[in-house]
């Protein structure tokens, strides 16, 4: 690079070669009628995917908090012997006092079928 | 009566400005849209054919351009100039078409086929002679292989000849930054182009 004045006009020659002032003929068309398909819902009056979920959660909400709710007191109500609250709140079953082997829980004391033949 | 009607006759109502285009086009009004379009068309098009060359992908980000002012109308507040907020989103547009171009032309070379011969025949269909459409070609090549945001700065400094401080504006990057970017870029043009580049 001799001087820097040089290289700027010959990038502007260059670059300038493929330059346009305007596109192809008929772009207005073609920008509005992206433009209308994309805000023609919304002008209507369409609401937006995101405030369509949004309006969607604030209508169901209440109904499944309430729902929880029932559920949990139920569960408390009819909680199981040595069952504590916190697990009855949650539904999960009370934990027996007996320890357990993963032999036990996967059968493999068991006597297999030509064992016992 | 016809002193008046010609009175009213000679009176043209000024141009809308560009916020009120924009707010009526926020309600609907296609034609003020289409205003917006043709008054600023060449301020993108200059900018989007410089990135891209043109084509189709011009002509797509042209359009994602107009539409995307009106997606973000909120972040556009007036105090900055319409023909300036379009630029930036033109040349934000356009890096993201060099960064896919980049990525599937690694991909085609990989598979060994290449098909970006339009862009390189529509760059070159104004040349004169065979010699300078070979020479343009080969710096437009050079161009080509610099990464968007080097080239985004080229375009912006040396084509249109925009200041170091209007660029880095529309970039979002210090001044430095632009300058940096432009010596970088003009080195590799260098390296890529060897004796040809003078």
């Amino acid at each position: 690079m001799t001087h820097p004045s040089n290289d700027h006009e010959r990038l502007r020659e260059a670059l300038g070669a493929s330059q346009r002032d305007r596109f192809a003929s008929g772009f207005a068309d073609r920008a509005a009628a992206r433009w209308r398909a994309e805000y023609a819902g919304r002008a209507e009056g369409a609401p937006s995917f995101d405030v369509a979920v949004m309006r969607l959660f604030v209508r169901v909400a209440p109904f499944a908090a309430a729902a929880a709710l029932l559920l949990a007191v139920n569960n408390v109500r009819h909680r199981g012997e040595g069952q504590s609250i916190v697990r009855a709140l949650v539904g999960a079953p009370a934990v027996s006092g007996t320890p357990s082997s993963l032999d036990i829980i996967y059968g493999l004391d068991t006597p297999s079928v030509s064992n016992q033949e | 009566m016809n002193r008046r009607l010609s009175r009213l006759t000679c009176v043209s109502l000024p141009d809308p400005s560009d916020l009120e285009l924009l707010r009526r086009a926020a309600a609907g009004d296609e034609p003020a849209f289409r205003t917006l379009v043709e008054r600023h068309e060449t301020a993108v098009a200059r900018v989007v054919t410089a990135m891209l060359g043109p084509g189709d992908d011009a002509d797509d980000v042209g359009q994602e351009t107009f539409v995307r002012l009106f997606r973000a109308k909120t972040d556009f507040r007036g105090d900055a100039q319409l023909r300036t907020y379009l630029t930036r989103i033109a040349v934000n547009l356009s890096c993201d078409v060099l960064e896919r171009r980049k990525k599937q032309s690694g991909w085609l070379r990989l598979t060994g086929s290449d098909d970006d011969g339009d862009v390189r025949l529509a760059s070159s269909d104004r040349a004169d002679s065979v010699e300078d459409a070979d020479r343009n070609e080969t710096l437009h090549q050079a161009v080509e292989s610099l990464d968007a945001k080097h080239r985004a700065v080229v375009v912006l400094r040396i084509l249109e000849d925009r200041s170091t401080r209007d660029t880095a504006a529309l970039l979002g990057v210090p001044e430095g930054t632009v300058m940096s970017r432009l010596t970088r870029a003009l080195a590799r043009l260098k390296v890529t182009l060897g004796p040809e580049f003078p």
